[in-house]
């Protein structure tokens, strides 16, 4: 993990190094004194050798030094920190409800083959793979917000927000609803067929047999034994997509104007605002680093050869 | 002799094998689907010119800002929309009202399209204070429910003798007998001019000068009545000394009226046809999906055959690249490298390969491990050959039947990330995409308007295209890869 978070900084470094021309000439104003853009390069740090520059730069970026942002003029931190919770309440509920959808989808496919449980997890798996997530975003915001306008076409909380705590709870999921169901839509068929091959894998080994023959119920043969032992696999899938579920994310915070990291990302895309830009892609690459160790948490949870 | 003979049952063989291969693969009905709408998008993307008379981007305003689909006319409530009507008028189309006309004073003649106004013909019949009208009208038919937007364009040139007095007004008569000065010029320059006239009628100023709210519709005001419209040019003069002359010299003149339908999808913000963009479009996420699938599984599989056949060292680090690479949301970095390198669909193209190699490097390492250990490559190595010989021409073809159904599966996700990437307004902006459809219509009220003709069609031509191309995918890995078949 520490390797690859040196790694994405290092990508940052080399991605913001590499700008057609340097920070201070394509910020400041070129009529600047030649004198005057030599003191700011100085007090940017630009005149140092390159090594001592990427020392610096790691050392900011792991202290959480992320600049200012052209266009605000704010510490970009502390408008990224301001954001973060709503990227995570996104994110982490589109993740849970997906799989918590996708898998029931999945089991339900397998124990019964070829009825219309496994059609349709079959079927939303390949719909899955080829629906762009924003496209159904855009359906949703279309159907659901103007031509039958019961949710709101964009923000995080009504402005005024409410005052009574349960009523602003209620206004946050209202507002969360289509984005919720966006990414939910657009991932959930891809864990039902995950899930469904696994199992179908697993139901023809040898202790499947044995668990039936024992005279098990079925509930508990699909559960206990099947379910039970493509919780690994199933892990690893899900470390693997969660680059994919922040890239959904980020582009439903764009479509639903949500108050996240992956719309503030788009914001300085389209400002050509260097610091926020890089600040957001860090913090995002450290999201995704951050769920795949807890995938790997997870995983050593549940399969107990690697527990020790 | 012989080795020609072998090349010819080599060639039968092949033959004999695709055919065999085309008899299997049409047992598949997904595939099936997939091949017979993949061929329709290439005829598409063929056949654009053909199918459509408009350029996507460089032709606007081929009807009124986000106009419907010209087939909605069928719903009763839009039997009456406005269609685009471009009336051009000739020399000849004018009639001059005999009524005014002053036949010593004024002189009109026809030169090739251009009418030809000249004054005074006599010069002795001047008198003090004396004024002289002419009247050109041109009739024309409008049948249809209130516009949102009309224009006038034409062109006069003035040439101008000594202290020539003249005004020109063009009215506009509706079929009630309302007339609205749509312009008006007096001219007082001498010698030759030129003047370039446009009116359009979401004019502020005219509207004032009408003596209308600004924040009115003059198009809807004008043309609210069905039935025969008059344009009206009055030319009159003033007073004119001995010598002086004046000679207008009108071109045709334009007027069109925006409609509100439009062609088989309507148009967009700009007025620009949706359907010949939705054409077009095929070719670009054709071109970017493929050749960005093809350069994401060359470099795929250069890797995964590299970190596979050497082991040890070389695919420890490898590896952990593609571990890495993996771990990094591609999305984000697509966009702020687009924004660095330019927004161009080359560049476009090279990024997708470049960050979307790593799953196929592994799967093809995998499948190299497994290959290095067989008896043929330990012969092949005993006979003396070379490393790379062995990994291009013993592994290589081994590995082919993966590398064509991944390269089929990854068509899609290049497909879909450009499309997103347009789609945030990142793509190539001298090109029609799908995806820069839905950024028009996401970002300049194409749901404000419920303009589902704008939002369905590149959406679902997008999801069709890769569902296309999963089910080509799917089918060619269940006869190619026969061990990975379900069971």
């Amino acid at each position: 993990m520490a390797i690859t978070l040196f790694a994405v900084i290092t990508i940052n470094f080399i991605v913001f190094n590499m700008m057609p021309a340097d920070p201070v000439s394509t910020i400041l104003d070129p009529n600047l004194p030649f004198e005057a853009q030599q003191l700011l390069r100085k007090e940017f740090g630009l005149d140092k050798p390159l090594y001592i520059r990427y020392v610096l730069y790691v050392k900011n970026l792991l202290s959480g030094e992320l600049g200012v942002s052209f266009w605000s003029k704010k510490p970009v931190i502390d408008e990224i920190m301001e954001r973060l919770p709503n990227t995570i309440l996104l994110t982490g509920a589109a993740a849970l409800t997906s799989m918590f959808i996708g898998i029931s989808l999945g089991i339900f496919a397998s124990s019964k083959r070829g009825s219309k449980f496994d059609i349709a997890a079959i079927g939303s798996g390949l719909f899955a793979y080829g629906v762009p997530t924003f496209f159904i975003g855009l359906l949703l915001l279309l159907v659901f917000a103007y031509l039958i306008p019961i949710f709101p076409t964009a923000g995080t909380i009504s402005r005024p927000p409410p005052t009574e705590f349960f009523a602003r709870i209620l206004d946050v999921l209202w507002h969360l609803t289509l984005p919720l169901l966006t990414i939910t839509i657009a991932a959930f068929g891809g864990w039902a067929l995950y899930t469904r091959n696994l199992l179908l894998d697993v139901l023809t080994e040898d202790y499947i047999v044995t668990a039936r023959a024992k005279g098990l119920s079925e509930r508990t043969v699909l559960f206990k034994h099947g379910f039970r032992n493509i919780l690994p696999p199933l892990i690893t899938i899900m470390a693997l997509s969660i680059p994919g579920i922040f890239t959904g994310s980020l582009i439903t915070e764009v479509i639903f104007s949500w108050h996240g990291v992956g719309r503030f990302l788009f914001e300085g895309v389209m400002r050509v605002d260097y610091p926020v830009m890089q600040g957001c892609f860090y913090i995002i690459a450290i999201l995704v680093l951050l769920s795949n160790f807890f995938a790997d948490i997870l995983y050593s949870l549940v399969d107990p050869r690697i527990r020790r | 002799m012989t080795t020609k003979k072998a090349k010819r049952r080599q060639y039968g063989a092949f033959v004999r094998r695709v055919k065999d291969f085309i008899a299997v693969y049409k047992n598949s009905k997904l595939g099936m689907a997939g091949a017979i709408m993949l061929f329709l998008f290439i005829f598409f993307a063929i056949a654009a010119p053909l199918l459509t008379p408009y350029e996507p981007i460089k032709d606007t305003y081929l009807a009124d800002s986000v106009a419907m689909p010209l087939w909605m006319i069928m719903v009763p409530e839009y039997k009456n929309a406005p269609r685009t009507t471009e009336n051009k008028f000739n020399a000849s189309d004018w009639t001059i009202d005999e009524s005014s006309l002053n036949s010593n004073y004024f002189e009109v003649m026809q030169k090739n399209d251009r009418l030809i106004v000249q004054f005074p013909k006599v010069i002795d019949v001047l008198k003090e204070n004396e004024t002289h009208e002419l009247m050109m009208v041109v009739n024309f038919d409008y049948p249809y429910d209130p516009p949102s937007t009309f224009n006038i364009k034409f062109e006069l040139k003035t040439t101008i003798i000594g202290e020539a007095d003249y005004a020109i007004d063009l009215f506009l008569k509706t079929p009630s007998g309302i007339n609205y000065n749509l312009w008006n010029i007096e001219g007082m320059n001498q010698g030759n001019a030129s003047i370039k006239a446009v009116i359009d009628s979401r004019d502020i100023p005219l509207k004032m000068r009408l003596g209308l709210d600004p924040l009115s519709n003059l198009a809807k005001t004008i043309f609210s009545e069905k039935g025969e419209y008059e344009l009206v040019f009055k030319i009159s003069s003033g007073q004119l000394n001995k010598g002086d002359e004046c000679r207008l010299d009108f071109s045709k003149i334009n007027l069109k009226i925006l409609g509100e339908v439009h062609g088989l999808l309507g148009t967009d913000h700009v007025g620009s046809d949706i359907f010949s963009q939705l054409i077009y479009g095929t070719r670009i996420s054709l071109l970017i999906g493929i050749l960005a699938a093809l350069l994401s599984i060359s470099i795929g599989l250069l890797v995964g055959l590299i970190a596979g056949y050497y082991g040890s060292f070389v695919d420890e680090t490898l590896m952990r690249i593609v571990d890495i690479l993996l771990s990094i949301p591609g999305l984000a970095l697509l966009m702020v490298l687009v924004t660095f390198l330019g927004k161009n669909i080359w560049n476009i193209i090279l990024l997708l390969g470049i960050l979307g190699w790593m799953g196929f490097a592994r799967a093809s390492r995998s499948q190299v491990l497994s290959l290095k250990e067989r008896t043929f490559v330990e012969a092949s190595r005993a006979l003396g050959a070379s490393n790379k010989r062995i990994m291009f021409r013993q592994i290589l073809p081994n590995v082919m039947p993966l590398v064509f159904a991944t390269l089929v599966l990854s068509i899609p996700g290049a497909i879909l990330t450009e499309s997103a990437l347009s789609f945030l307004g990142l793509g190539d902006p001298r090109i029609s995409s799908w995806g820069r459809i839905l950024y028009n219509a996401y970002s300049f009220g194409g749901f404000s308007k419920l303009a589902w003709w704008w939002i369905l069609p590149p959406g679902l031509a997008i999801t069709i295209l890769s569902l296309s191309f999963v089910f080509i995918g799917h089918a060619l890995d269940e006869i190619l890869n026969p061990r990975l078949r379900k069971r």
